[in-house]
């Protein structure tokens, strides 16, 4: 076990070491204030998916093996459940491949939200 | 090669192609363009010490899905020039990597800036946007304006391996069809905007030359307006909707999601202009046919720009966080589709 501070507790620490510090040094630099900008916000990005990564899976799972008609399988490690729902998302584009799916219908709804789900994640201001 | 030798090979290169002595008195690196080295050479002749701005432009090493190598795209921009398309005087193309160790070609260095924040939000520029969004109405207007009639684009046909008729967007669906197929993550958007694509398939298309990335950051502008069209390395022979939607797509209005146009002005203003230098009346479904298209190779583009980086092609932030907004393609697409009546 590792003691404290926790992962989320160091990247914070990091995005805000750029942001304060680094930021400020090269902000004359375009290019380089831009791409510690975007690293910064990735940090970001990684705080919020350590945060809520396995929970949304977890949705995701349920409602794929709902519309897939499979029995629901929730493995154990996060890398498994990341395997087992891209194995699922595969069955479900090729559903939706062979049968043709369009709007209104479940699939687009399920589809949908999973975007949602992601976009909380990669980009929170992005409107809806 | 050493800095210094890669400046005295095109200095001496230079100088026969101009056919009188000249100095590379500077040589800056330009930042943006994600698939090319494009450098700003300020050249002065010897025998009057008159001066030039140029800028060399080669490839990076690795390409992207559809792009041009830099033998073609020098073709594509002397064509638009040689129509009056405003877009720098392309000079010369080295073509046997012998002089740099890449294939490179010499084009006119214009003024202005292609930034995103100053085009879309600079207070400089309030008064001036309306002229920029005529002169790209009319200069796009020009583009499409050249179609395989006279035969100069059958090099395009011939490199994407099209034959004429074709429909570009059969074509275009099929194309994608096969990045999707190829691609390691499952995206279950990209098979439903597929099945919509195929039931929205355009009646009719004209077959003209498409800039293939006309949008806000490509076009050099300035308080004097449009300077000039810049990055033809995605070019084609396809539908004239590609472009008109493209630079209408959500993502290249940088945050500025109500101006539709580019990011600064109205889209409709932009149809208006465009059918007033094209005598042609805009169809809405061809562009929302082009703009769920447009989004979708976006989102495949996005995941490429991230494998450059995953793949080790070509290192760098700014590419690993591109893969992180595929998402936002994909939601802008199947909003597009369900407001589609």
């Amino acid at each position: 076990m590792q003691y404290k501070p926790e992962n989320q507790d160091l990247i914070e620490a990091i995005a805000e070491f750029l942001r304060k510090d680094i930021l400020a040094l090269v902000k004359d630099n375009d290019e380089l204030a831009y791409k510690t900008l975007v690293s910064w916000n990735m940090l970001n990005v990684v705080i919020r998916d350590l945060e809520k990564e396995e929970l949304n899976i977890i949705k995701e799972l349920e409602r794929l093996s709902e519309l897939l008609n499979l029995p629901l399988e929730i493995p154990l490690t996060l890398k498994e459940k990341k395997e087992k729902v891209k194995e699922l998302n595969h069955k479900l584009c090729e559903l939706i491949k062979n049968q043709k799916i369009h709007k209104n219908h479940p699939i687009w709804d399920h589809v949908k939200q999973t975007l949602v789900e992601n976009l909380s994640i990669s980009n929170p201001r992005f409107t809806l | 090669m050493t800095d210094q030798e890669f400046k005295q090979s095109l200095e001496d290169w230079l100088s026969i192609q101009f056919n009188k002595q000249c100095v590379i008195e500077e040589l800056k690196p330009l930042s943006g363009g994600a698939c090319q080295e494009n450098s700003l050479i300020t050249l002065r002749f010897i025998n009057d010490g008159s001066k030039k701005r140029l800028v060399y432009r080669s490839d990076k090493g690795s390409a992207l899905f559809a792009s041009l190598p830099r033998e073609y795209e020098f073709r594509v921009a002397q064509i638009a020039y040689q129509h009056g398309v405003k877009t720098p005087k392309p000079y010369f193309l080295e073509e046997t990597g012998n002089i740099t160790g890449k294939k490179f070609y010499i084009m006119e260095a214009l003024s202005g800036k292609t930034d995103v924040r100053y085009i879309t939000k600079d207070a400089s520029l309030n008064s001036i946007r309306p002229k920029i969004l005529d002169e790209l109405a009319k200069n796009l207007a020009l583009i499409h304006s050249i179609t395989l009639e006279s035969q100069e684009l059958d090099f395009l046909l011939k490199i994407y391996h099209r034959e004429h008729p074709f429909h570009p967007s059969k074509f275009a669906i099929q194309e994608m069809k096969q990045e999707i197929e190829k691609l390691d993550e499952p995206h279950p958007t990209m098979y439903l905007a597929i099945n919509w694509l195929e039931e929205n398939i355009p009646s009719y298309e004209d077959i003209t030359l498409v800039h293939g990335d006309f949008r806000t950051g490509n076009f050099l502008v300035s308080e004097n307006g449009l300077e000039g069209i810049l990055d033809w390395e995605f070019a084609h022979v396809g539908n004239p909707y590609e472009d008109i939607s493209w630079f209408c797509l959500r993502d290249w209005r940088f945050g500025q999601i109500k101006k539709e146009a580019g990011g600064f002005a109205e889209r409709e203003e932009f149809y208006e202009l465009y059918e007033k230098y094209t005598n042609k009346k805009i169809d809405r479904k061809s562009v929302l046919f082009w703009e769920v298209m447009g989004n979708l190779r976006w989102a495949v583009g996005t995941i490429g720009q991230a494998e450059r980086h995953l793949q080790g092609k070509t290192r760098g932030i700014e590419l690993a966080a591109i893969g992180r907004r595929t998402a936002e393609m994909e939601y802008e697409m199947m909003r597009l589709i369900e407001n589609a009546i």
